[in-house]
Formats: structure tokens, C-alpha cells, sequence
């Protein structure tokens, strides 16, 4: 295991730092939720992304490598936990705008296109590294499903 | 053929998780989900590919197989064995539906053997049993915790 031998300091790894610190600065926004909320949201967006890359981007399919390198790093934790706020923004967002009906919809595709600039830019710093044939664009119906699934997940939290 | 009797086997699992009874509230059904995910993949990943104890076989019927087992059998098998354990029952039973839920699990390990999802190099069916029932306690702890840090606030 190369749990510890990651360039600390590289762009890529200052592009997560940001992430990490841009996200996580959600919490200090109006509160909205009820704690518990709060709380599963953020977990969603860590269990999501673990997924995705223990699904596609490792083992078999193998459609990606973080920060250069196809080993478990601590990096790659760090990089998960970036990813946590994301569906709390997206319902934070979603209800202080009272987006409904086609307007969620368009709101989805909306959040889709950026979370695909996002990961546009993180392949650009280098935290990303495409394998396999894999393109950016392959992306945006993986994000319209997950940001569907968020929305139907926060509802059934809330029924 | 694989991928048949792990979708049939998913199907079961996540039906029997609707309809039995539960006393777990949906929050603490999301929560124990994700928790469990969370350990049995980063567990999976660092047995499978870091340590190569397990060496995954290559057609991707077997691979989606492989997924299936581990990020929706074992956690909802997991959440019902929770479930058991905190209900209102004797401790009798709650070790006998224990007892029965790891037979199945079991079972279904060899089943991924047998249907060539992946092969030991490193490793047997006791040290699975023993990763499986270690996430259970662990997620159980998480549990309590979670139940402690929604009740300040209800």
C-alpha cells in the first residue's frame, strides 16, 4: 500500500484543499435542515463517490486513476470527502430557489453541466487521469441520474 | 448465468429488507447503508487490489456480479441482521437469526467461488465471515452514535 506517498503539495492536491474548504464552507450558510439532514446529505455525497470509483474507477472497468497513480492513497479519502457537500449544495439550492416541476428538471441538467466543468477542471489540474477510452462527456448521464437520485432521496427523507 | 443468481439474489435481499418489519427508522436505514458501503468498500479495495488477498475474475458479467454482492447483498443483509439485534425479541432468537443470516452469507460467498466471480489467493470463507460480522459491529457502534446525535436535537 502507498497510503502515504503522495505530492502533498502538487496542484492537483491544492485543487482538492480548495474543494474541501469552498464545500465544507456550506455548513456556515442559513440553516435550513435539521441536523440529522445535514448529515446524511454529506454522507451521500462520500458513499456516491465511493462507489462511483470502486465501480468504474477501479478494478475491472478501471475507467480512471486519481492523482496519477491506481493505488489507494490517502489523497483518494480526501477526494471523497470533497465530494460530500455536493448534494447538500444542490438541496440547500434547490429549496431556497422552491424549484418544482419542469424547473426541477432544468435545475438537474443545470447542476449536471457544471458538476461536468468541475470534473473538467479537475482532470485539467491532474486530479483525474481518464483510462480506457473513457471522455468527459460520458459523465454528464451519470451526474442526471445522481443529482435525480439526490432529489428522490432527500423527498424520502423528508416524507 | 452468474449474473442471473445475483440478481435474483439482490432482488430477494432487498425485498425482504421492505417487507419485514424493522425497527429502524428510515433516517437510521440511510444512514446504516452508506456506513456499511463506505467499510465494506474501502475494505474490498484494500484486500482486492492493494493486497491481491482476492483476484477478481475478468468477464464483466461476473464483475457486475461482484458489485452487486458487495454494494447492495451485504449491506442490506448487514442493516436486517441490525435490525434483529435491536429488536424486542429474546437473545435466543436474535442469535439464531444471526446464526441463519451468516449461513446465507456464506452461502452466497460460495456461490461467488463456484461461479468463478472471484478466487482466493490469500484468503477463506472464515476470514470473509469475520469481515462481514466486524462491519456489523462497527456499523452497530455508529448506530448508537447516530441515534445520540439526532436525539440532542429532537
Amino acid at each position: 500500500m502507498v497510503f502515504f506517498s503522495d505530492n502533498y503539495l502538487a496542484k492537483e492536491s491544492i485543487f482538492i484543499y480548495c474543494l474541501l474548504l469552498l464545500g465544507f464552507s456550506t455548513l456556515l450558510l442559513p440553516k435550513k435542515f435539521p441536523r440529522k439532514i445535514t448529515f446524511l446529505l454529506f454522507l451521500l455525497g462520500y458513499t456516491v463517490d465511493t462507489i462511483y470509483d470502486y465501480s468504474i474507477g477501479g478494478h475491472k472497468l478501471n475507467f480512471y486513476d486519481t492523482f496519477h497513480i491506481p493505488r489507494y492513497t490517502l489523497m483518494d479519502l480526501l477526494m471523497y470527502l470533497s465530494f460530500a457537500p455536493f448534494p447538500y449544495l444542490f438541496i440547500y439550492l434547490y429549496e431556497h430557489f422552491q424549484f418544482r416541476r419542469y424547473r426541477t428538471v432544468l435545475y438537474t441538467i443545470g447542476w449536471s453541466f457544471f458538476a461536468v466543468c468541475l470534473e473538467g477542471v479537475a482532470t485539467y489540474v491532474g486530479a483525474l487521469t481518464y483510462k480506457n477510452g473513457y471522455q468527459l462527456y460520458y459523465s454528464f448521464p451519470i451526474y442526471l441520474f445522481t443529482q435525480s437520485f439526490t432529489l428522490f432521496y432527500y423527498h424520502w427523507l423528508r416524507r | 448465468m452468474v449474473l442471473v443468481v445475483f440478481s435474483s439474489l439482490t432482488w430477494l435481499v432487498m425485498m425482504l429488507s421492505i417487507m419485514l418489519p424493522s425497527v429502524l427508522k428510515k433516517e437510521e436505514k440511510a444512514f446504516l447503508f452508506c456506513v456499511i458501503v463506505l467499510f465494506i468498500c474501502n475494505g474490498s479495495w484494500i484486500f482486492i487490489e492493494e493486497l491481491k488477498f482476492i483476484e477478481l475474475a475478468s468477464p464483466l458479467a461476473n464483475y457486475f456480479s461482484f458489485l452487486l454482492f458487495r454494494t447492495v447483498i451485504i449491506p442490506f443483509s448487514i442493516m436486517m441482521g441490525l435490525s434483529v439485534w435491536l429488536s424486542p425479541i429474546s437473545f435466543f432468537k436474535k442469535k439464531r437469526v444471526t446464526i441463519i443470516l451468516y449461513c446465507f452469507l456464506f452461502l452466497v460467498e460460495w456461490a461467488s467461488i463456484k461461479l468463478h466471480v472471484y478466487y482466493y489467493q490469500k484468503w477463506n470463507y472464515l476470514y470473509s465471515m469475520f469481515f462481514y460480522f466486524f462491519v456489523q459491529i462497527i456499523s452497530y457502534f455508529l448506530l448508537r452514535w447516530f441515534r445520540q446525535f439526532t436525539c440532542k436535537e429532537e
